[in-house]
């Protein structure tokens, strides 16, 4: 879909078409299911119903700038964080487990499961905006609105934690 | 390694073929979503036919005040017309202008 139709699709679900609306959620809910649940593990699926739903709600809010992709993912991702902020992290309790990526490919992706899981959540959520997701550092500082040199911080940090992960792979 | 090589093996390895669609969870999402419209309709019509209603009784209470403040007069015999200016019909048209507010057709039924 070109950012054309998807603009008009937009608009006309904004007045209340719902067929416009269902056109949109076909093509975005499994993207933004995969992201959301690399983001948030099991709950995943339950973000991603509540951000479209929020998104439905909130239609005459776009603006057309950026995708609309990147518009769900910042709704998905300040709903996550949101979330997080009012219970404690569990990432404490992934801690010892080693990251180190293993040649097989099943483990490997377990390896990056973990190794994500062991982030904070906003750097998991750059982690994944930037290397999972293909999104530019200016694209992802626009998602999580915040200013981009704080991004790169964080980036930095999710960065450095992921290095172990290539440990073993070829380059 | 550079932070951009670095990124891009790790872009490389997290990179994931693309999720498949799920054709019952959006048919899901869509209905709640016509369940939420709805819901916001019947909420508008709900808060217009309040502010019909409370317009209605301000007009019925303005009743009551004209008509206390107004100076009886002597009273009509049984053929005579009434004066425009009586309690009497002054109270007849405050009432057809209360049931012109109260059953004005509402556009969104």
């Amino acid at each position: 879909m070109n950012p054309g139709e998807e603009a008009e699709l937009v608009r006309r679900a904004a007045g209340d078409d719902l067929a416009a609306f269902a056109a949109l959620v076909r093509v975005h809910e499994a993207p933004l299911r995969r992201y959301l649940t690399r983001l948030a593990g099991d709950e995943g699926d339950d973000l991603a119903q509540e951000t479209l739903l929020a998104a439905w709600r909130a239609l005459g809010q776009w603006r057309g700038e950026g995708n609309f992709g990147g518009w769900l993912r910042a709704i998905a991702t300040r709903r996550f964080l949101d979330r997080r902020r009012r219970r404690r992290p569990q990432t404490q309790a992934l801690a010892g487990l080693d990251v180190a990526a293993p040649c097989d490919g099943r483990d490997r992706r377990i390896a990056i499961d973990r190794a994500l899981a062991r982030l904070p959540e906003r750097e998991r959520a750059v982690a994944l905006l930037l290397f999972a997701e293909g999104h530019s550092h200016s694209e992802a500082a626009a998602i999580l609105a915040v200013p981009l040199g704080t991004l790169k911080s964080i980036a930095a940090r999710a960065r450095l934690a992921l290095i172990p992960l290539l440990e073993g792979v070829a380059p | 390694m550079t932070d951009d090589e670095i990124d891009a093996r790790l872009a490389a390895l997290m990179a994931e073929p693309a999720a498949a669609p799920d054709p019952a969870f959006a048919d899901h999402v869509v209905a709640l979503a016509r369940f939420d419209l709805v819901r916001r309709r019947a909420r508008r019509r709900a808060f217009a036919r309040v502010g019909r209603e409370a317009l209605a009784l301000v007009a019925v209470l303005a009743t009551f005040v004209l008509l206390a403040r107004l100076p009886s007069g002597p009273a009509a015999g049984l053929g005579d017309a009434l004066p425009l200016a009586s309690p009497a019909m002054l109270g007849v048209i405050l009432l057809g202008l209360w049931a012109a507010v109260v059953n004005r057709p509402s556009p969104a039924t």
